[in-house]
């Protein structure tokens, strides 16, 4: 990864040295703060909010170039902190080269933002919005740095025969593979969960198509619909013996492959309404998991020796990937003045359908923006969860209504 | 007294003061033919980055007097939330900042290199003879 970021460093010097190209370079830095009534949000990432965290920095830098009227290329970089996550390791955010062959179709190749609902893409622009978070049951901050991009092809356009009745279209096919980070932090706690060597998530195919429509009878309406589907698996390492039940795993090899197998399917649809000052927003997802562990597995557990491994993998891939997720979000926000905005939101996330766990929850986002280049943000998240706990789990049940602040700094230039 | 007099000279008063004769100044240079004002909404806006078959460039005369009818009417948003709509462009990879110049010198200059570059301006801030290399087409309906 660390060789791509420079090579598309390189790309940027090389549009430098060819003279006759534009090239735009172009960056952002921010530094939040948190602090949280209650000690769960982002527990997994080790985020120890209730005390209050500086753990929450966002650095981007790229450049970009038009080859050609029809030719696009460009890299961006960037560096987060947050919580366990990151560390200011510095990764490619994007970088691909555009061909437009017309109107209706143009290819991207290389690694692309993920076009998911209505903001997936820009989550990353943080000083281009409102509020500091994403809306948390449809854009988690934990797993951002998994579904935020992808490697591959992406195939783009205008849907012209369609104007007539929609206005314009756009279309977004993508063709590839996720990216899933060592840190992500399911695969993290699961590492350090079991004593095998647990191999990073693979993703094996990466599909999603991501459709716009701005009407023309209505100026200022967007509407965005995205289905993705993507199946990943991982293998299991048992090098160490345990028991005398062992026996087993050296016949077969001391390795399962396929030890788990992910299917992840998503569905948003959204709208987005921009009149003069005021904004209104909504949007609906639906997300769906299907974790399938192997036969080898299974015989492994029968054989008593692989049982507090896989139980671990079992409440860590559960807990993280939900049989079926539902969650909605609408809210409005307003221009006050050139320089303050403000924003409200209220969300339901229904989530893990067996057990029937809900959560509301409650923005409230200010801005101030003291010059063009620089921003000032403050935030207020007022959670209300009501979550049923497993049969036979006796730890007493978790604060119920808490609340977290965010506020963040930051220069664009 | 009826009214109708005074709301029509009104009518035709205000219509006058609010309806903007938009245009796109070019590079003569330029393979551009004129677009309608749905098309130049979409393309300064930045929904729609190509006009024809290749992508073009917006540029934005910020220091003309037609400059807040153009946020009004055409892209109707605000200078910031029309910034803010490109930097998330531009942050994507989709596309490049446009710029905003505050001279008519700069913005001249910048059209003559650039033949890719649009601006769309009041044919009021243009100066009484247009300069050698430079086009303006009133936007169609």
């Amino acid at each position: 990864m660390r060789i791509t970021a420079i090579l598309s460093l390189g790309m940027g010097l090389v549009f430098e040295a060819w003279g006759d190209l534009d090239v735009d370079i172009y960056g952002s830095l921010s530094q939040g703060y948190l602090h949280s009534t209650g000690n769960k949000e982002w527990s997994a990432m080790d985020l120890q909010t209730s005390n209050g965290t500086f753990e929450f920095t966002e650095v981007l830098v790229g450049v970009s170039s038009e080859i050609s009227p029809k030719l696009r290329a460009g890299a961006q970089l960037i560096s987060r902190d947050f919580g366990t996550k990151g560390n200011f390791d510095t990764s490619l955010d994007w970088g691909y080269g555009d061909y437009l062959f017309r109107r209706e179709l143009g290819v991207r190749i290389g690694k692309m933002k993920l076009a998911r609902g209505l903001y997936n893409e820009t989550r990353d622009v943080n000083f281009a919005r409102t509020n500091v978070l994403l809306d948390q049951g449809m854009y988690p901050e934990d797993w951002r740095g998994f579904v935020v991009g992808y490697q591959g092809l992406e195939i783009y356009g205008s849907l012209d025969h369609l104007e007539k009745w929609l206005g314009l279209v756009d279309y977004q096919l993508m063709v590839g593979s996720l990216e899933i980070p060592e840190d992500f932090f399911f695969v993290k706690n699961i590492q350090e969960g079991i004593d095998s060597d647990f191999d990073t998530l693979q993703t094996d195919l990466f599909r999603g198509l991501h459709v716009k429509i701005f009407p023309d009878r209505l100026e200022g309406l967007t509407l965005a619909t995205s289905f993705a589907r993507w199946e990943g698996h991982a293998d299991l390492h048992l090098f160490k013996g345990v028991s005398p039940f062992t026996q087993t795993f050296v016949s077969i090899g001391g390795e399962i492959k396929d030890a788990v197998k992910i299917e992840y399917s998503t569905f948003e649809v959204g709208f987005e309404y921009q009149l003069r000052d005021w904004t209104l927003f909504g949007e609906f997802q639906n997300t769906w998991a299907d974790v399938e562990f192997s036969d080898a597995l299974e015989r492994a557990e029968a054989a008593n020796a692989l049982q507090l491994e896989s139980i671990i993998l079992r409440q860590g891939l559960s807990s993280s990937a939900t049989p079926d997720d539902k969650s909605y979000y609408l809210g409005f926000g307003r221009d006050l003045t050139e320089a303050i905005s403000a924003r409200i939101s209220h969300s339901i996330e229904h989530g893990n359908k067996e057990k029937d766990d809900v959560t509301l929850r409650t923005t409230f986002s200010m801005r101030y923006d003291p010059s063009d280049d620089i921003f000032i943000k403050a935030e207020w998240h007022d959670v209300f969860e009501d979550r049923n706990q497993d049969p036979g789990d006796a730890s007493p049940p978790p604060d119920s209504h808490w609340g977290f602040f965010v506020s963040q700094v930051g220069i664009s230039f | 007294m009826k009214p109708w007099p005074f709301i029509l000279t009104l009518m035709l008063f205000l219509g006058g003061e609010l309806r903007a004769e938009l245009g796109i100044l070019v590079s003569t240079e330029s393979s551009f033919e004129s677009i309608d004002v749905k098309t130049a909404r979409r393309f300064f806006s930045g929904r729609q980055q190509n006009i024809g078959e290749e992508r073009k460039t917006p540029v934005f005369f910020e220091g003309s007097k037609g400059f807040p009818e153009l946020l009004d009417e055409l892209v109707q948003r605000s200078e910031k939330q029309l910034k803010n709509t490109w930097k998330k462009l531009v942050f994507t990879g989709k596309a490049s900042m446009p710029k905003f110049f505050g001279r008519w010198q700069d913005l001249k200059d910048h059209l003559l290199e650039n033949p890719t570059a649009l601006a769309c301006i009041d044919s009021s801030d243009l100066p009484e003879e247009l300069p050698d290399g430079l086009g303006w087409f009133p936007l169609g309906d």
